[in-house]
């Protein structure tokens, strides 16, 4: 397939993973910060660069039923967080299509 | 030729018109096509040519004249109409008419090079066709290839081996930087550019390049370039070590040196650095993993002009001798260490007032020289407690930055003393303290000497925060750009505080054209206390159209642009770009129906009574709004949202 390049972020704060440092995505992307993932917690972000995702499951959250993609970096492979395909509960909807990355596995590289 | 008399000579011309054939039929004019003229001079179009069919002894005076645009020393009078002949070139045509006595020609100038070759006699008077580029001194021609950016100099260079030459002028080339294309340019690309434009290159920039050793091209690149000022090597991952070393080695003038993430870096590069690079002022080796802190103490030590340094997550910083170097030193103004975990207290002290430092009786301080400092990075070293934080005080007097997000430990008595002594703070980052209480925003922030300076302050996961401490921070800081209050207890009051801020320190502006900009931005999602009436007074106040009576009305100069819990973020979106146009009117049409719309939410309650006629509402609510927008009828998903604080 060839090398695998990076993609660079221009902002003033920018989270990337905390192991390769690769920039993940923006502090003006965050929609929320007050979720709990399995390592504690976690932001609501709209958009996010370099990560691969992998197979959808179907997960039950403390929000309800939901179908989510855990996400890695395209770096180093760690996962990072993950996304919603879908949610079932018509208040949860609005997650649909964006990224929840957990801090613990964040760095600030700005 | 010019004897003969007009009558005569318009006859046979007009005779010649008619005999013409449309396609070029050379033969019968005798004349070779494969002429050294670009345009087939003498072949004839299927627009009228008149100039392929008179011999050519009567013919090139004339059409050497046609050649020259007025120019009063051509043969006047020249009797036949002259089309200057070219194939295909129908449009470019300038069409004269039958020159008379002396009328000076009145055609434009053929191409140069064409005319020169068409006039055969060298009777007419001619003026020399003048080759601007070839003419052109040289430092012009590479200043017209200095405006084309990399990628269509490389196209360019294919053109001619000139154009190639030209092209790898080092001149421009001073400045390489692969930011926009460092995906799609292959390696030996990149070594071919670098290695043509060689000692020229001052400002080398391949972040992301992760292409360069991957064909063994860098040992080429390194001994070509000597004359490095900036380098930025970030993301080079594949660079080695020897070529590393290499390129400090050669490259004496470096001054500023970006070598973030790369594991080459260990502590040896750190000390070649220092015995080569003299003039190194910001030197940044963040996440280098193989090497610690010693390197920066050596680099600090032997760079007299080194101001920035960037060591996030570089271990060992538990080292007092490093400390003691910083301590010594102190020449820097920049100094993050973002990530050191293994800072401790008594490093840090260390590192502001050296160790064991005479204490003055009177004061309890320590009486040492003042740090330089001007920016100051201790996010997320955990390990920082009130002791070592609070040493700051009073000995960072040009602080102007602060980072102290994520050192969990740290209380009010950590900050009291270097907010009452830094006049000059404009950037505080506070986040993720949750010890920290009210009384250090009320007493010391809004009190401090910097109050009327700060610019950005962030307090988010602050969660002993709430509107006693933030109201008289909104009402002192008037220099406010940015807050983040996010995951605090604040209210509405201190967001309609913020409006009141805003308005007061605004001017307004009586054009009624003038666009405003966002003067402040305020973050406040995740805030439980935060509800729809205080973000509605923020909408409110951003599009107000003050009237005082008797006067003209003025408009807002500034704005708030704020960032709340994702419900309602759409609608202040599309309020915050319809002030931003100038569009008041539209903008409180939507506030108002946006106001209509969550009180009907809140009245009818979360579920049972009421469900069926709050969805009615809604459903309406969405269809007028939907009417009145331009461009009508496109309907945006509105979040059905049951209860609007709770995420």
């Amino acid at each position: 397939m060839g090398l695998a390049y990076n993609t660079y972020l221009n902002s003033n704060k920018i989270y990337g993973c905390k192991n390769c440092k690769a920039h993940l995505s923006n502090h003006d992307d965050i929609i929320s910060r007050n979720f709990r993932g399995q390592h504690g917690k976690a932001y609501l972000f709209n958009m996010v660069v370099n990560v691969e995702t992998e197979d959808p499951i179907e997960r039950s959250m403390t929000t309800g039923r939901h179908i989510v993609r855990d996400i890695k970096c395209k770096q180093c492979k760690e996962t990072v967080g993950w996304k919603y395909d879908k949610a079932y509960e018509s208040s949860e909807k609005y997650k649909e299509g964006k990224f929840i990355l957990e801090a613990e596995l964040l760095c600030n590289v700005s | 030729m010019e004897g003969q008399p007009k009558g005569k000579r318009r006859q046979r011309l007009l005779n010649r018109i008619q005999r013409i054939s449309s396609s070029p039929s050379l033969a019968q004019l005798g004349r070779p096509r494969a002429s050294s003229a670009p345009y087939g001079t003498r072949g004839t179009l299927s627009c009228v040519s008149l100039a392929g069919t008179s011999p050519f002894g009567q013919h090139t005076p004339s059409s050497s004249s046609s050649g020259y645009f007025s120019n009063g020393q051509s043969i006047p009078g020249s009797p036949t109409v002259e089309f200057p002949a070219f194939d295909g070139i129908e449009t470019r045509l300038a069409i004269r008419k039958v020159n008379n006595g002396s009328t000076p020609c009145l055609t434009s100038a053929l191409p140069t090079e064409f005319a020169a070759t068409r006039s055969q006699s060298g009777t007419a008077v001619r003026k020399l066709p003048y080759d601007f580029w070839a003419n052109m001194p040289d430092e012009i021609r590479v200043h017209i290839f200095s405006y084309l950016r990399p990628k269509e100099l490389v196209r360019v260079s294919r053109v001619n081996k000139e154009f190639h030459g030209y092209c790898f002028d080092g001149q421009l080339w001073t400045r390489f930087d692969a930011t926009d294309f460092y995906q799609n340019i292959p390696a030996e690309s990149l070594a071919k550019i670098i290695v043509a434009a060689g000692p020229f290159v001052k400002d080398l920039n391949l972040r992301g390049c992760v292409q360069v050793e991957h064909c063994k091209r860098a040992e080429v690149v390194v001994t070509a370039c000597k004359n490095l000022i900036n380098a930025t090597l970030e993301g080079c991952r594949n660079f080695q070590k020897s070529t590393l070393h290499n390129l400090i080695k050669a490259n004496e003038k470096l001054a500023n040196l970006n070598l973030t993430g790369l594991p080459a870096v260990t502590n040896s590069t750190c000390r070649i650095i220092s015995q080569h690079c003299p003039q190194l002022a910001t030197f940044n080796v963040s996440w280098c993993k193989h090497m610690d802190a010693r390197g920066i103490k050596i680099v600090v030590l032997n760079c007299p002009k080194l101001r920035d340094v960037r060591a996030g997550e570089i271990k060992g910083f538990d080292n007092i001798e490093v400390a003691q170097a910083i301590f010594d030193t102190n020449r820097l103004e920049r100094l993050v260490l973002n990530g050191c975990v293994e800072l401790t207290d008594d490093a840090l002290r260390t590192m502001v007032h050296g160790t064991k430092p005479e204490i003055d009786i009177l004061t309890d301080r320590p009486v040492v020289p003042a740090r330089k400092l001007r920016h100051l990075d201790l996010s997320r070293c955990r390990h920082l407690t009130d002791r070592g934080v609070a040493a700051l005080g009073y000995l960072v007097p040009e602080l102007e930055g602060l980072q102290l997000s994520g050192c969990t430990a740290l209380t009010d008595s950590a900050l009291e003393p270097i907010l009452a002594t830094t006049p000059y703070l404009t950037h505080l980052e506070l986040e993720d303290l949750s010890e920290l209480t009210n009384s250090i925003l009320s007493e010391h922030l809004a009190k401090a000497p910097c109050a009327a300076k700060l610019e950005h302050l962030s307090v988010s996961y602050c969660e002993s925060l709430s509107d006693a401490g933030m109201l008289p921070v909104f009402k002192k800081c008037v220099s406010l750009r940015s807050v983040d209050m996010d995951n605090t207890r604040i209210g509405d009051l201190v967001l309609a505080e913020a409006a009141a801020m805003v308005r007061t320190r605004a001017a307004r502006s009586s054009v009624r054209g003038s666009r405003p900009c966002i003067g402040l931005h305020l973050v406040v999602y995740d805030c439980q206390m935060v509800t729809w009436t205080g973000i509605r007074e923020i909408l409110s106040w951003n599009a107000e159209i003050r009237n005082p009576s008797g006067t003209a009305p003025t408009y807002p100069t500034e704005i708030i642009g704020l960032k709340c819990f994702y419900g309602w973020q759409q609608t202040v979106d599309q309020h915050t770009q319809r002030v931003l146009r100038g569009d008041y009117s539209a903008a409180g049409r939507l506030e108002r129906k946006w106001a209509d719309y969550m009180q009907a939410v809140e009245e009818a309650g979360a579920t049972g009574a009421g469900i069926r006629r709050r969805r009615r509402r809604a459903r309406e609510a969405q269809l007028l709004h939907a009417d009145e927008e331009e461009g009508g009828g496109r309907r945006r998903a509105r979040t059905v949202a049951s209860s609007c604080a709770i995420m």
